[in-house]
């Protein structure tokens, strides 16, 4: 038994994979992290030794001995619980603070509960601090930038002597701010001299980093000691050029797939070797004098858009990995991923089976994007056909403050404060509609089909648009 | 651009020759723009070469041509000049999807009677993540409603609708609609007294009305660009498949599996057979393989990849293979007719 740790809102990856897992004939159950403060019960009994302890939740009981594969992909937060009856600020807050504690202690029970089984992602993965890992790849042979923790203005203004242009960004998770109806992210941020001169002498524990010329991202999937690998364009749009996850959703950063270098998949290789990560993403920067920079590694971070963007079948291999996994009791994911790389046939054969009915399921559909025009050809309308995954027609955000000079002054604040943007992504939580409530619930992301299932409507005989090379006769050879 | 550097076409604008112009098919933007064959050329022939080695061959008359090609490949975006091509793999054109099925149709008229609750379960079990309803008759909400209710927990991700227009639904319905059944993608209102489309706020699914009357299966396989798909998963799929036909199941108004509700092969009745036995028939899947690159005129056609093909309603029915009946388009001479 495969168990997905995942949780109900924003993640078609795990929707994709549990596609894949039921072609592939994976047995599998979902739990989401929202379930256990849901309306559903659930126990754990811990009977004696960790082999005989069962969880369930409503009628679902999962008995952790069967369990040989984990796929932890996401988790939920536990915060802002429903304190109800409790008026006092302070309490609330207390409380609040206390429930969530619980919470985040509950799940590193049920974390050891499934401590026998291979995980795709261990929970002590995710926990190695960024500079940690700048240090281990640095040793694995990878470039990295230079960098400093500092509260001092005059460490910071040595720094940036040193280094001319450098950025800021969190030591640990970005984190996202509510306010005035939209959502501020900790974006990686440039610190220039204006921002230096105004920061006060102490502040905030700050990361600086020295700014490392951009040719182009790389973002690349690791699974074991695969790498599947995306070159991202941002440098070419000032409103991605620090952080590609600013998106511009009108005009979209090209994504291609690429090969790294072969020195630089050796160094990765060895870093994530011994970083002890499984699976993740790292982030390179190919600078325009040809080096690879890594900039940081988010274990377990998103793939489904390198895996959409470059036909690379990710969720695919995933779930391949996921029922190796199960199926060769107590492998490491090592090995397991060595398994993976001979099935192939196997796999084929099973496809033509029944796909597995094992993982049960409610599909809710839960947020949904809205959609953009994509530019029409012949009649000038709007197609019918392709389905524009990402929304295009999405009003962009001013840039604005939500931490003003004056704010950063006189408070104590780390220096990315200042420079805080609102965020325009596709996970702006204004465009979420609906909510699942089950446990085992796939929150579908629905998109529309990427082709017209039929074509009864009769358009007629379009009008031809003009264009630059649009027109055979007037540029040619 | 520096003098060493090649061009290359970034992976996802990949270019497609036709007879007389091609296009460049930009999947990743969804849009593609025609260029002279002479410029496919130089980026399939001579790809990876400089621009100075580009105009050597082609001589001096050449050199202001391939200079408004390249300018135009630079100002939208569809290549870049790089010193490392290799590094930049083409894309990999494999299509694989883990459903069985990827799209359904069920039709329904006056005299249909339809189980909803058993073909959606059926569907789901195959892996269907698309549906379109087609009614083809006057409806009323209830009737919507039941065909509606068993697709709440399926694993459907888009539901497109075809309905009859109703004098007595008001367009608010339609949208709240929209809202309760979040998976609704279109809703296309045939037979309507005047046409429009309406967005619905928030959500973003479409509604259009439309003048005209589309009341059977038979009125289906019009080829227009409005209808181009010019999608990475529908172009990678024209290369092995039948862009329409492949893991398409249908139940036609009367209750029968086909593989398309316009084709005269049936499998059996809906309430006799279930859809994976008449899956599993080898005839039933034979239109799956047939591409574009076999069909005739078709594979001369520079929208090949990004158009939807016609297996049901051809121009020689005598000839398996030959285009589809309601295509107006002609490769040969770029132009588009009336059918």
């Amino acid at each position: 038994m495969i168990v997905l740790l995942s949780r109900q809102e924003l993640e078609p990856t795990t929707d994709d994979v549990i596609d894949w897992l039921d072609a592939l004939g994976g047995e599998w159950i979902r739990l989401n992290g929202e379930d256990l403060t849901g309306r559903e019960s659930f126990d754990i009994k811990l009977d004696g030794c960790c082999n005989d302890a069962e969880f369930r939740i409503a009628d679902c009981v999962v008995r952790p001995k069967s369990v040989r594969a984990i796929w932890f992909r996401r988790w939920h937060l536990f915060r802002d619980f429903p304190v109800s009856g409790l008026e006092a600020p302070d309490l609330r807050s207390a409380v609040d603070r206390h429930l969530g504690r619980e919470m985040r202690a509950l799940t590193e029970v049920l974390y050891g509960l499934f401590s026998n089984a291979a995980w795709l992602t261990s929970p002590s993965e995710t926990r190695v601090s960024k500079l940690a890992i700048l240090q281990l790849a640095a040793q694995a042979g990878l470039l990295v930038p230079s960098s400093l923790v500092t509260s001092r203005k005059t460490s910071l203004q040595a720094f940036k002597d040193r280094h001319g242009r450098i950025i800021t960004k969190c030591v640990g998770d970005v984190e996202v701010f509510p306010h005035a109806g939209r959502s501020w992210g900790l974006y990686t941020a440039e610190l220039t001299q204006a921002d230096i001169d105004s920061t006060p002498e102490a502040f905030f524990p700050t990361l600086v980093q020295e700014r490392v010329e951009k040719r182009y991202e790389v973002r690349a999937f690791f699974i074991g000691a695969e790498f599947y690998s995306m070159a991202i364009f941002s440098q070419d749009d000032a409103q991605t050029r620090e952080d590609f996850r600013r998106y511009n959703l009108a005009r979209p950063n090209r994504n291609v797939p690429y090969l790294l270098p072969d020195q630089t998949l050796v160094a990765a290789r060895t870093f994530v070797r011994s970083a002890g990560l499984s699976t993740g993403s790292i982030d390179f920067v190919r600078t325009p004098d040809g080096r690879h920079v890594f900039l940081e590694v988010n274990p377990g971070g998103q793939f489904g858009f390198v895996s959409r963007h470059c036909n690379y079948f990710l969720e695919k291999r995933v779930a391949r990995h996921l029922i190796c996994a199960d199926r060769v009791s107590g492998a490491s994911t090592q090995a397991c991923h060595t398994l993976v790389e001979g099935s192939e046939n196997v796999e084929a054969k099973k496809l033509k089976n029944e796909p597995g009915s094992v993982g049960r399921t409610v599909h809710v559909k839960s947020a949904k994007l809205a959609r953009g025009k994509p530019d029409a050809d012949g009649a000038g309308r709007e197609p019918i056909g392709p389905i524009p995954s990402i929304d295009g027609n999405q009003e962009m955000p001013e840039i604005g403050e939500l931490f003003t000079r004056e704010t950063v002054e006189a408070g104590f604040y780390p220096l990315g404060y200042r420079l805080m943007r609102p965020m325009n992504s596709p996970n702006d939580p204004s465009v979420h509609i609906g909510s699942s409530r089950f446990h085992r619930t796939t929150a579908y992301v629905c998109a529309r089909h990427y082709k017209a299932i039929s074509r009864p409507i009769d358009f007629g005989a379009p009008q031809v648009k003009g264009g630059l090379l649009d027109n055979e006769t007037k540029v040619s050879i | 651009m520096r003098r060493k550097s090649a061009f290359k076409l970034y992976a996802c604008c990949v270019p497609v020759r036709g007879a007389v112009r091609s296009t460049l098919c930009d999947l990743q933007r969804q849009t593609y723009r025609f260029i002279p064959n002479a410029l496919y050329d130089i980026l399939t022939q001579h790809e990876g070469k400089t621009l100075s080695e580009i105009k050597r061959i082609y001589g001096s008359k050449a050199r202001p041509v391939i200079d408004d090609y390249f300018k135009f490949l630079i100002e939208n975006e569809f290549g870049f000049w790089c010193d490392e091509p290799d590094a930049f793999p083409a894309l990999d054109l494999s299509w694989e999807r883990p459903e069985r099925v990827v799209n359904a149709i069920i039709d329904i008229d006056v005299d249909s009677s339809h189980n909803y609750y058993s073909l959606l379960h059926q569907l789901d079990k195959l892996g269907c993540p698309a549906l379109q309803y087609r009614f083809f008759c006057s409806i009323t909400w209830d009737q919507l409603e039941v065909a509606l209710k068993p697709t709440e927990a399926s694993r459907l991700r888009s539901i497109d609708l075809i309905v009859r227009y109703n004098p007595d639904w008001e367009e608010e319905a339609l949208e709240r609609l929209c809202l309760r059944h979040q998976r609704i993608s279109d809703i296309f209102v045939h037979s309507s007294p005047v046409e429009r489309t309406v967005h619905v706020r928030a959500i973003g699914t479409r509604i259009l009305y439309l003048v005209q009357a589309i009341d059977s299966s038979s009125h289906c396989g019009f080829v227009h660009p409005r209808y181009f798909a010019v999608t990475l998963e529908g172009f990678v799929e024209a290369h092995h498949h039948n862009s329409c036909l492949n893991r398409k199941v249908s139940v036609d108004a009367a209750g029968n599996i086909r593989n398309c509700p316009a084709m005269a092969r049936s499998y059996g009745h809906a309430s006799e057979v279930p859809l994976a036995d008449a899956l599993a028939r080898p005839e039933f899947r034979e239109a799956w393989d047939v591409t574009k690159d076999q069909v005739e005129i078709c594979q001369e056609c520079e929208f090949r990849y990004i158009c939807t093909d016609c297996r049901a309603l051809i121009s020689d029915s005598a000839n398996p293979l030959s285009k589809p009946l309601r295509c107006g388009y002609d490769p040969f001479t770029a132009t588009w007719k009336s059918i």
